[in-house]
């Protein structure tokens, strides 16, 4: 499960904004048309997206950067695919997974998640993705083989089990 | 169905209302007091909300926009089929009040109904330093406007005003 790129994408002041891309391979226009179609509107916390557009198909889960000054922000996590040919629900349950952990941990934030877009991305063409946030705190994860009908299960075990 | 249930249901009104203002001003938790009574923590709202207010003799629509530049071209779109609007402004934050005043004008001009009216909330009145509601009044020329309006202090934290400035607002509907 290769994708193109993934993205992080949040509510700047002026509206829905890149925060950044993994690699850096989606033209601008198309990038302009994928902010928008990774937090439909109307979207909260905790929902998901998929969608088709200029042959790209992603899908996104939408998430609430906590912050100690200001208002949460609204962000999102995507994974951009130039085949409709994926898995969306591991996609789904790999990024919620991070997200929580990071959480859990109280890390996350925008540029915590900056840092480690580049090992997600290398994790998802490896399949397994380990990744140091700081000295002391390392996430680990395998992703679920397609078709295991137990990947539910397997994650809620590895989020026990692969902190160091 | 009895005489009063029939009775009940002539006497129930509709109206679609829109919460406006510039972002971060503190719309969401507004609507969102209102529907639990209490202050509840909220992130940017990704174009609108629509949420129905079920309230005695009137339920209301009522669409919470977002404040974002990007997203306030598609105000007029909703604000022209309102009944009425709430326009919300963070009283606390100085730098943005010219900003704020620029949207409130644009947003008044562009409404056709004259029989609109216009619930004004100086929100985040728990903070310091904030502008005083009759200066308010003058900045923002209320006294010009050629709708029927009021303006309320606010704290969506606390829930000062909020009850109240709605039960003005539901009252106008109601007649």
């Amino acid at each position: 499960m290769k994708p193109l790129s993934l993205c992080l994408v949040n509510m700047g002041t002026r509206g829905l904004e890149l925060v950044k891309s993994f690699p850096d391979v989606i033209p601008s226009d198309s990038m302009n048309q994928l902010v928008y179609k990774t937090i439909p509107m109307g979207s909260n916390p905790g929902d998901f997206a998929s969608t088709t557009f200029n042959n790209l198909n992603l899908t996104s889960f939408i998430f609430r950067i906590p912050s100690a000054e200001n208002r949460d922000n609204l962000a999102s996590l995507v994974a951009v695919f130039n085949t409709s040919n994926y898995d969306a629900n591991s996609i789904k349950q790999v990024f919620s997974w991070v997200v929580a952990e990071l959480e859990k941990k109280d890390l996350l934030a925008t540029h915590t998640l900056e840092e480690i877009l580049p090992k997600l991305y290398k994790g998802f063409n490896k399949g397994q993705f380990k990744i140091e946030i700081t000295s002391t705190s390392t996430i680990k994860f395998d992703f679920p083989k397609q078709g295991n009908d137990k990947n539910g299960n397997a994650i809620d075990a590895l989020s026990d089990d692969l902190w160091d | 169905m009895s005489f009063l249930q029939r009775l009940f249901r002539t006497r129930t009104k509709h109206a679609d209302i829109t919460i406006c203002g510039l972002d971060d001003a503190g719309k969401t938790t507004i609507l969102r007091f209102l529907e639990t009574g209490e202050f509840v923590d909220t992130t940017p709202t990704m174009g609108v909300n629509r949420e129905t207010l079920h309230l005695p003799n009137l339920q209301v629509n009522v669409f919470d926009l977002a404040g974002q530049e990007d997203f306030r071209n598609m105000w007029h779109n909703i604000n022209e089929k309102s009944d009425g609007i709430v326009f919300v402004i963070d009283r606390s934050n100085v730098m943005r009040f010219d900003e704020a005043k620029e949207v409130f004008e644009q947003t008044i001009h562009a409404q056709l109904d004259q029989d609109l009216i216009i619930l004004i909330l100086l929100n985040k009145s728990d903070e310091p330093n904030v502008i005083e509601k009759s200066l308010f009044i003058e900045e923002f020329n209320l006294l010009d406007l050629p709708f029927k309006w009021a303006v309320f202090e606010t704290s969506a934290k606390t829930g000062d005003g909020i009850f109240n400035s709605f039960k003005w607002f539901v009252d106008e509907f109601i007649g």
